[in-house]
């Protein structure tokens, strides 16, 4: 009797911290949302729907995926969009223009990202400027490169089949839905996110500076070398996603990732990661990348006017951050 | 084609631009005395997010026809019809046409007609006018500066874009 009730203890404190996590509520939200939208049309859980919701998804999910490890340990980077539209221009310029090798082509693209990446976390923690405005500098110029570059022109993205074509932008078929090789990178990624923040000592480190960066570096955290580190890897997956979403529509535009920036933050926040750094949740920003696809997907569907879309979106996410937050409230008094 | 009571879809990149405001007000003219509706529909100028709303669009309202009022959401027109399902020409669609990928889309029915703005010539002839008028020789005639094409004409529009 005694061993059963000891047993049944850390089950009981196991279900009722999980209850209380913000990733619950995040959960809990989308669940209601998704129920809405089917009961409101039957088009959105068709095959069709769902592959055409899940052939965007991961391109941002994949840059929440930094994000959320970014913010975690207090930071920002709202480059992000411009480095998704700038990787693939550069890849393609150096196919087209300058004879490249696309293999060769992507490295140098993902080199140029490091190099962004770089230069925002040096900037960050050696000068000491806030990340909100370094990165909103570095957002301007990146996209300004973009621009300039291709004085403004589309360029045509590599469509010729082949090895990097197949594993960037692949498609497959899982009975009547069809999914791009994207949804295997943010499965991968994700679940590689999920190690570093939970399990690995990497992520008790960025959780500790967004906590408290000088009691982390008390500890013997090096703290400005995590936070570079952070930086590179945000800007090195907003442009492996640029490049994914180039191959998948064969197109490379200089404005290509506008306004993902704020798309991606509030796909993490509403996941539950929190803004002011400290707490972050991978398996929330999963369910904050579904549920802001959904409600983009889910309000044309039922028939929102198609000059209104933005009116409705910022008010279910308002909606959805107030609740997220009550049920926070309700689940800590509890 | 369409007929009283259907909702035509209206993609826009840039909702607000004066392109948007004087084509919608000339598509106005035409459908509201015959009782046709529209539907403007702004989808951001991010390729991928274009094509992601105009395919939710079409996924939801099976729309009976499209007018792309810009190049890009004209561009993203086969690339939606895939994605939603929708085989070439089984609905009509006209739009801008100055993207080599609209003049692909005209070729293979995507597309019924498109208009073409002479962007490789528009630069140059009003200088070159402007020229022989400085000079004091006399300007008889006018420049065009639109026109439609469609899957007869489109040839010398690809050939453009393949030089």
């Amino acid at each position: 009797m005694t061993i059963a009730a000891e047993e049944e203890m850390p089950r009981a404190k196991r279900r009722s911290s999980l209850i209380r996590s913000p990733q619950f509520s995040s959960l809990v939200i989308l669940i209601v949302l998704l129920a809405v939208f089917a009961i409101a049309d039957a088009n959105f859980l068709s095959p069709l729907n769902i592959s055409n919701m899940m052939a965007f998804l991961p391109e941002l999910g994949i840059i929440a995926l930094g994000m959320t490890l970014l913010l975690t340990a207090g930071e920002f980077d709202l480059s992000v969009g411009a480095v998704f539209g700038l990787a693939p221009v550069v890849v393609m310029l150096l196919v087209q223009n300058g004879g490249f090798d696309i293999g060769v082509a992507l490295l140098a693209g993902l080199l140029l990202c490091i190099a962004i990446g770089a230069i925002n976390g040096l900037i960050v923690t050696k000068i000491g400027i806030s990340s909100f405005l370094v990165t909103l500098s570095m957002l301007l110029v990146v996209r300004g490169a973009a621009l300039y570059i291709t004085q403004g022109f589309p360029l045509k993205s590599w469509d010729q089949p082949g090895f990097f074509v197949t594993l960037l932008a692949g498609s497959f078929n899982i009975g009547t839905f069809r999914f791009y090789t994207s949804l295997w990178w943010f499965i991968g990624l994700s679940l590689l996110a999920i190690y570093i923040l939970r399990y690995a000592k990497l992520g008790n480190w960025i959780s500790a500076i967004g906590s408290n960066r000088n009691a982390a570096v008390a500890r013997g955290v090096p703290a400005d070398a995590v936070k570079i580190w952070l930086f590179i890897l945000t800007s090195v997956l907003a442009g492996l996603a640029g490049m994914i979403s180039a191959f998948r529509i064969s197109a490379a535009s200089p404005v290509a990732g506008t306004g993902y920036e704020l798309e991606v933050i509030a796909m993490v926040v509403v996941g539950g990661t929190a803004l002011t750094g400290g707490r972050g949740t991978i398996l929330g920003t999963i369910v904050g990348a579904l549920m802001l696809r959904s409600i983009r997907n889910g309000i044309v569907l039922i028939g929102v006017p198609g000059l209104a879309y933005n009116i409705f979106v910022g008010v279910i996410i308002l909606a959805m951050l107030i609740l997220h937050a009550l049920l926070q409230k309700n689940a800590a008094r509890s | 084609m369409v007929k009283q009571g259907d909702k035509v879809f209206l993609p826009v990149e840039v909702p607000g631009a004066s392109y948007q405001q004087l084509e919608t007000e000339g598509i106005a003219s035409v459908f509201d005395p015959l009782g046709i509706k529209y539907d403007v529909v702004d989808c951001g100028t991010d390729p991928a997010g274009i094509i992601a709303k105009m395919t939710d669009y079409m996924v939801a309202n099976n729309p009976p026809a499209i007018i792309a009022l810009g190049d890009s959401v004209a561009a993203s027109v086969k690339r939606v019809f895939d994605g939603a399902g929708v085989p070439a020409g089984k609905i009509p669609v006209v739009g801008w046409g100055n993207s080599k990928e609209t003049a692909e889309s005209v070729k293979s029915g995507f597309i019924n007609a498109a208009a073409w703005q002479f962007p490789s010539a528009q630069g140059f002839m009003p200088v070159a006018l402007l020229g022989l008028a400085a000079a004091g020789e006399p300007i008889g005639y006018d420049i065009h500066t639109f026109s439609l094409y469609d899957a007869s004409s489109v040839e010398p529009i690809l050939k453009l874009y393949n030089k």
